[in-house]
């Protein structure tokens, strides 16, 4: 039998983390990195080494999301503080793609919110990070990450909150056995 | 001093003097790095902790519609800059480690933040439901001041 929620529980994502540390069942067919705290759903479950996700490759096409992406980050990042222009936009690609293809720069098989498989890249010692998007090679973001994220990067290499249904309250209202 | 401290201290040392001998804790001890690591967040979690009600204000000003989130994003990033600014120069700062009392109370608090912190970034705020950001975790204002919504009250019991 499935243990795979049957019943909506909430809409909110932080809801149901009070008492969510039972064991899963003793049942072949539970899939615990489905479910909240349970190990990262895409770790040997995904490719990562497609061939054509290499560092060079990342797609940087996604205008909105580079502009969007500058305003937020450029200063703080690469101390870059100039205005938003297609000059600096450029300078600002450059510069994550130097840290990206930088020998010194590891890449972290992981994922953003533990829905999308993703690539973090990363130099030991050093907050920057840089997240791609392993389905497609499309880079998501750039941020000096805070030591909450860098631990969860290293533990599951996930970034961001684990918004997966919680394990107890979806076996206390799974339907009855049949 | 916390014995947290004490520990944090002498891994900090520790990994020092590996990097001098250009090696590192990380590259010779998994478990004791991710301990620093651990212990790295819990410095952190006490630094913010301590603007506590400085976050909450700011998170009722925008779920009561007083600011918009344009507004909240700059004044979360001034605020949460300023305390990443401050937490960096402590996990240093032998001196200042020494003599400081961390409160277990505060343990955890930066999850919260971190999750603010990455909302903020998947905010848009010329955000056009026609035209939509082709990114699935792009928020509109709405999204967003729910998604604070959601995490105030976990600040709140902190």
């Amino acid at each position: 039998m499935s243990c795979k929620p049957r019943v909506k529980l909430a809409d909110g994502p932080f809801q149901g983390d009070e008492d969510n540390n039972q064991p899963p069942p003793e049942n072949g067919n539970f899939d615990e990195s489905q479910y909240k705290g349970g190990s990262s759903p895409f770790i040997d479950k995904f490719d990562y080494d497609n061939l054509n996700h290499t560092r060079e490759n990342t797609d940087f096409s996604n205008k909105r999301r580079m502009s969007h992406s500058y305003d937020g980050h450029a200063e703080k990042c690469f101390g870059i503080q100039e205005n938003r222009n297609k000059e600096n936009l450029q300078k600002f690609e450059k510069n994550i793609r130097d840290y990206i293809e930088s020998p010194e720069t590891e890449r972290i098989n992981g994922s953003y919110r533990y829905e999308t498989p993703a690539y973090h890249y990363k130099k030991p010692d050093e907050d920057l990070i840089v997240t791609v998007n392993a389905t497609n090679n499309e880079y998501i973001s750039v941020r000096n990450a805070t030591d909450f994220q860098l631990e969860k990067l290293e533990i599951d290499g996930n970034l961001g909150y684990d918004s997966r249904p919680s394990m107890s309250l979806t076996l206390r209202f799974r339907s009855p056995k049949q | 001093m916390n014995d947290f401290l004490k520990l944090y201290i002498e891994l900090l040392e520790y990994d020092r003097s590996l990097k001098k001998d250009g090696t590192s804790l990380r590259e010779q001890d998994r478990e004791k790095y991710l301990k620093l690591l651990n212990y790295s967040v819990k410095l952190s979690d006490h630094v913010h902790w301590q603007q506590k009600n400085d976050y909450l204000n700011l998170m009722k000003s925008f779920v009561d519609l007083k600011i918009d989130g344009k507004q909240f994003v700059s004044q979360f990033n001034k605020l949460h800059e300023s305390n990443q600014e401050a937490v960096k120069i402590l996990k240093t700062d032998l001196k200042q480690l020494n003599t400081f009392e961390l409160n277990p109370k505060s343990f955890g608090f930066t999850e919260w933040t971190s999750e603010i912190d990455l909302a903020c970034d998947e905010f848009y705020h010329d955000f056009d439901e026609k035209d939509p950001p082709d990114f699935p975790f792009a928020k509109n204002e709405e999204d967003f001041r729910n998604a604070v919504a959601d995490i105030f009250p976990q600040i709140q019991k902190y």
